[in-house]
């Protein structure tokens, strides 16, 4: 197990090396500059080489790249040349909000859609599994972008229920002020007990959570109803009914943990997605998360910006494989650690 | 000695949009208190769905007619909500290939505890030593050890006598084996079917054995009933049929086992194929490929009776029979 682990996390330091030795090659190789950004329209050459000098620019890129390392190594990511914060502060603020709705999302999505799946397995060819499927055909098929404003078109719109956007409103941010602890909003206005404030975020997580929790419910209950329609036709299923043990039991305990591996891919793929692909929530619902600062960053050659937030995604990413991976082991006593 | 399963005119048909198959036709037969019979037919011929539904396990899509007693008392034969019936009380199955019939993804343990629980014949207390129990009487070396361990940890021989053991918790009094054998290498079946036998003659337990080998038959059974077309076609003392079978599928059936002594002959083999299911047959349904062809063969055979209680289906007399050969 320990052995096993050390060789994971030497693997994931090369990658990590990799990908940012790629993203900092193509930040540099790639027309533009963050230069032209700072310095607006016509400057003249003596200052865009101050800026360059003070950016650091002027130098190999060879060497610029050790710099960087350098200073990563103490935990230093650099300033963000757009919002003029460390992108360490950037990204911890970012991070909260995409985490928090990330998070929510794929407990729905496990809550709800793993029962549904098993309901429509179970229930096979009959009504509740022909609605099943059916939504999760129609969750698949329609657009993020397009949920995501129905949602608003009915929710805020005719019913008014939720806010249009944002994380929270900006009046009783104001009003009942709590501090950052863990980038969850939820969790810090309840441990700063504004009771205000985390209304008013739980109101605003609703819209955009559900519609990212929409498609990737709609692959996770497909892969649990095909694999447990699957299962249940196997002989140990039959050997466990034969002997009358209980459909509870069947399902839940011996079906469910025979389709739990192709579950728990779909799962890490589903939750590796949110976390990268959550731009388009993240636009409409003006979420102010990761997706959004990395974009930006690109558009505005915001160098230390993208390299932060790409390192950020990188690293989560790898993690979520390797909880994955030996989730896999906790699960299937058939496979051993190599 | 008593009757522990008799059934009388059992039938089992598919109904379905375009066709109906009719699985079993007809199906009568008894099993007494420690006696070994044996259920023998080649594939499709009925054998498996005769014992799923006096088990009471055929799916619900399956129409299932005739009557079913166990210890003398009827049981309904309706598949639907019957899995803790009369069947589950007196009778416990063992399924074809024991390498599949357990889960992988849990020990031995918690199936068997979960297995004997459902059986309310055990309580959550008292269940270990009985596990420990069973896991002897098959014959596993260190019960203990074996409950810790998971499916793929044992060998195919081992599973088997752990599904062996898993029938014997619901202490049933009547054991209904599909092909126990089949998915083992020879040694391995010899061993298991002498643990059988063994539990046959030392708890009285009765077996109903389904296989399509004549050897198994041989070396085990009390009695043979021979399927064929989802009927039984011939039925007797395990000696008389295979000494002297009086069908002429049963004889084919018994030409086409190798014999050691014979040298090097021509493999026999019956011509022809079962017919199709979802046909009415009309007369005999062997008639096609069978080389004792009668005119009267298109109208329904009756059951001859020879002595020592053999049985058999066809319009051939035994003189008749004499004259062919």
């Amino acid at each position: 197990m320990k052995t096993y682990l050390a060789q994971r996390l030497v693997q994931m330091f090369f990658i990590l090396l990799g990908v940012l030795t790629l993203t900092f090659l193509l930040s540099r190789v790639l027309p533009g500059s963050p230069v032209e950004m700072m310095l607006g329209h016509r400057p003249s050459v003596e200052q865009i080489e101050a800026a360059r000098a003070e950016l650091g620019l002027d130098k190999p890129v060879a060497v610029q790249f050790l710099v960087y390392l350098r200073d990563l190594a103490q935990g230093d990511l650099g300033t963000s040349l757009r919002t003029g914060q460390p992108v360490t502060s950037d990204l911890f603020n970012r991070f909260g909000a995409t985490f928090e709705l990330t998070t929510l999302a794929l407990t729905i999505v496990i809550v709800v859609g793993i029962p549904l799946g098993v309901l429509s397995a179970v229930r096979q060819n009959t009504w509740p599994d022909h609605v099943v499927r059916t939504t999760s055909i129609a969750g698949m098929a329609l657009p993020v972008f397009l949920i995501a404003m129905l949602m608003q078109m009915v929710f805020y719109g005719r019913l008014g229920w939720f806010p249009l956007q944002g994380r929270i409103d900006a009046e009783i941010a104001l009003d009942f002020p709590f501090a950052q602890r863990t980038g969850f909003y939820l969790v810090d206005s309840l441990l700063a007990g504004q009771w205000e404030a985390f209304k008013s975020a739980a109101l605003h997580l609703v819209l955009p959570v559900v519609t990212l929790a929409m498609a990737s419910m709609a692959v996770v209950t497909r892969i649990t109803r095909n694999t447990m329609v699957e299962v249940l036709q196997q002989d140990h299923i039959r050997t466990l009914r034969a002997y009358g043990v209980g459909s509870r039991k069947v399902y839940y305990k011996y079906a469910l943990k025979a389709t739990l591996i192709p579950l728990l891919t779909v799962i890490g793929l589903a939750y590796g997605y949110m976390l990268g692909g959550s731009v388009v929530v993240e636009f409409i619902f003006d979420w102010p998360g990761m997706g959004g600062y990395a974009v930006g960053g690109i558009t505005r050659n915001d160098f230390p910006a993208v390299m932060g937030a790409t390192l950020l995604l990188a690293v989560i990413y790898l993690s979520l494989n390797l909880v994955i991976d030996l989730l896999y082991h906790l699960v299937d006593p058939r496979l051993e650690l190599k | 000695m008593t009757t522990l399963l008799s059934v009388t005119g059992l039938n089992v048909s598919f109904p379905s949009i375009r066709k109906t198959v009719r699985a079993v036709r007809g199906v009568s037969l008894s099993l007494d208190e420690g006696e070994i019979v044996a259920l023998v037919g080649e594939s499709g011929s009925g054998k498996t769905m005769t014992a799923m539904a006096t088990m009471g396990l055929l799916p619900d899509s399956a129409e299932v007619t005739g009557e079913c007693q166990w210890l003398g008392r009827s049981q309904s034969l309706s598949p639907r909500g019957n899995r803790k019936s009369l069947a589950g009380q007196h009778a416990a199955i063992i399924f074809q290939n024991p390498l599949t019939a357990l889960n992988p993804f849990f020990t031995i343990e918690q199936q068997l505890t979960d297995v004997a629980l459902a059986s309310g014949k055990v309580s959550r207390k008292t269940v270990l030593p009985v596990l420990l129990d069973k896991l002897s009487r098959v014959q596993l070396p260190d019960p203990a050890q074996v409950l810790k361990k998971y499916p793929h940890q044992l060998s195919g021989g081992q599973i088997q006598r752990v599904v062996i053991a898993m029938a014997l918790v619901c202490q049933p009094r009547v054991l209904i084996a599909d092909e126990p054998t089949t998915a083992l290498d020879v040694i391995v079946q010899a061993e298991i079917l002498q643990l059988l036998q063994s539990l046959a003659r030392e708890e009285g337990l009765s077996v109903l054995l389904i296989t399509h080998d004549l050897g198994v038959v041989a070396s085990l059974c009390d009695r043979v009933e021979v399927m064929y077309a989802g009927e039984i076609i011939e039925s007797g003392q395990m000696s008389d049929v295979l000494r002297s079978p009086a069908h002429p599928y049963t004889r084919k059936l018994m030409a086409t086992v190798p014999d050691i002594r014979g040298g090097a002959t021509v493999l026999e083999y019956i011509s022809g194929q079962v017919p199709d299911l979802s046909r009415p047959i009309r007369g005999c349904a062997f008639k096609e490929r069978c080389d004792r062809r009668l005119p009267v063969c298109d109208e329904s055979p009756p059951v001859r009776a020879l002595n020592d209680g053999q049985r058999y289906r066809c319009h051939l007399t035994s003189e008749q029979e004499v004259e062919f050969s």
